[in-house]
């Protein structure tokens, strides 16, 4: 039952993730428009009545910040222009509106996030690369390398940490 | 305390996404996690910060690399849980440099100016005014390039002479990033308290009775301002160094040098509201120097509760959904203003 609800998770965060990168290009380039998202995001979340019963909280952040950042396009796409929303080829416009923009810096982003990994020590790196490169459970990690799931945890904020604070040394 | 409110709440962004991505939380986990989130829109955005990061970590994958290579690289590592060269929690660097960004564009868009200064200079020493309004905030470049920053409600006096600078905060608070001139003393008047400027950057906030002096890096000198040191028989004079602060009340220094939390002292600077496990009738204060709808507490049991959060100096909207969402507490907007009551 754990299994299906993490599989759930994980398709969640697969499908919203082109959502958040445009999210998130913004705050690499206009951190305020970020942090307005954000409030936005937040005022949403509070706004909901038994937030707390909700069983997965974080699938439905990843859901009203997806949907916020594809209402906050269309609503940028309206100053613009006039345009029919129902119109089929400007929904595809839409969908790749944004993307053009944040593929460079997703790529700058990504090539730097290598150099990083480098710098990880080996035991990190290794933790880090088998989860989010080979999709390893915890438990499987901590076999393999002959370390506790709690150490594995450990390194995991330990590495997401390091390369947080030294990729917001290049925004 | 030496990280900023922003740092800790990212570590705490990374530890809830960890336990995520581990199975299902259970119920008391999973409200726990709630309940962080609803704690200021700072923590979404950290959450969503970090979360995007993981997927780029994914989107980084390189495929010569395989599982069997990452395990054996480890191996050849001892066990030991060693923090990587170069890894600093305090990480005063880009802080640093963060903290100046405001500065270095207030130089670029007030560069244009210095001339007007400049001449104004010549005429010296004429007393200049810098006056912010309620909800007002302003950054200027003085005439030796010095950058003063002022928050809501402030006024300030400078007076530049050939043989020294004098500032006088008449109220309210401000920042100042000093370039440093031995001949020409940078000298502060703030209350019962004169802080003179050993080549630095620091903050002076004079309350009704109190007057706090942050240093967010280098040194300064605090000593009872004249009028003070008139009525007190002892001298006194204090060097605060970087990330320390000192109280001053009625000429006397009354606490510090000690540590604090320089994020939280200056967050205002990124026009930002921060408080850690303050009571909420100090932070209701805060958000009453910005906002032209006071927040009005009723109930008197409710001043002394514990809040946490990170929020926008004019996003009162936010602030009044988290007074909502806890618990036995309601919140009614009338035309006087927030009326804040236990249920």
């Amino acid at each position: 039952m754990p299994e299906d609800k993490r599989a759930l998770v994980e398709r969640l965060f697969a499908q919203h993730s082109g959502a958040l990168r445009v999210f998130f290009h913004r705050r690499a380039g206009l951190r305020a428009d970020a942090s307005a998202l954000s409030q936005e995001v937040y005022l949403r979340l509070l706004h909901v009545n038994h937030i707390d019963s909700i069983k997965n909280p974080e699938a439905y952040l990843f859901t009203v910040a997806s949907n916020l950042a594809k209402e906050q396009k269309v609503l940028e796409w309206r100053r613009g222009i006039a345009v029919d929303l129902n119109d089929p080829t400007v929904q595809e416009q839409l969908g790749s509106l944004d993307e053009t923009g944040s593929k460079i810096d997703h790529e700058h982003r990504v090539a730097r996030l290598r150099e990083v990994l480098g710098q990880l020590s080996p035991k990190c790196r290794a933790v880090v690369v088998l989860q989010y490169w080979h999709g390893m459970s915890y438990e499987d990690i901590a076999s393999r390398l002959g370390i506790s799931t709690h150490m594995v945890k450990k390194y995991l904020v330990q590495g997401l940490g390091l390369c947080r604070r030294r990729m917001a040394r290049m925004e | 305390m030496n990280e900023s409110v922003r740092m800790i709440i990212a570590r705490q962004a990374e530890e809830w996404f960890v336990a995520n991505r581990e199975e299902a939380l259970d119920a008391r986990k999973s409200a726990a996690f709630s309940r962080w989130l609803k704690s200021s829109p700072l923590h979404v955005e950290e959450y969503l910060a970090i979360t995007q990061l993981a997927g780029e970590l994914q989107a980084a994958r390189d495929p010569n690399m395989t599982a069997e290579d990452a395990i054996e690289q480890a191996r050849h590592e001892n066990s030991v849980l060693a923090a990587p060269a170069g890894f600093s929690m305090s990480g005063s660097e880009p802080r640093r440099r963060a903290q100046w960004f405001p500065f270095a564009a207030a130089i670029v868009i007030l560069a244009g100016l210095s001339i007007t200064y400049w001449k104004w200079e010549i005429r010296a020493p004429i007393a200049q005014h810098y006056v912010t309004t309620h909800g007002q905030q302003s950054t200027y470049r003085l005439p030796d390039n010095s950058i003063l920053r002022l928050n809501t409600d402030t006024e300030i006096v400078v007076r530049y002479r050939v043989n020294e600078r004098l500032v006088e905060i008449t109220r309210g608070q401000a920042m100042f990033g000093v370039v440093h001139d031995s001949k020409r003393p940078f000298r502060v008047t703030a209350g019962s308290a004169e802080v003179r400027d050993l080549g630095t950057e620091f903050e002076v906030y004079r309350q009704t009775d109190v007057t706090r002096v942050t240093v967010v890096d280098g040194q300064v000198s605090v000593t009872p301002s004249k009028d003070a040191a008139g009525t007190h028989a002892s001298a006194w004079n204090a060097h605060v160094s970087t990330g320390e602060q000192v109280q001053i009340v009625a000429g006397v220094l009354t606490s510090g040098p000690e540590p604090i939390d320089v994020g939280r002292s200056t967050a205002w600077l990124r026009r930002q509201i921060a408080f850690e496990q303050q009571p909420l009738s100090e932070v209701a204060t805060e958000f009453n120097r910005y906002s032209p709808t006071p927040i009005n507490i009723k109930t008197a049991a409710l001043r002394g509760l514990k809040v946490s959060g990170v929020f926008a100096a004019d996003d009162m909207e936010s602030f009044i959904a988290f007074l909502r969402s806890l618990d036995g507490v309601s919140v009614e907007l009338t035309p006087a203003g927030i009326d804040v009551r236990a249920l």
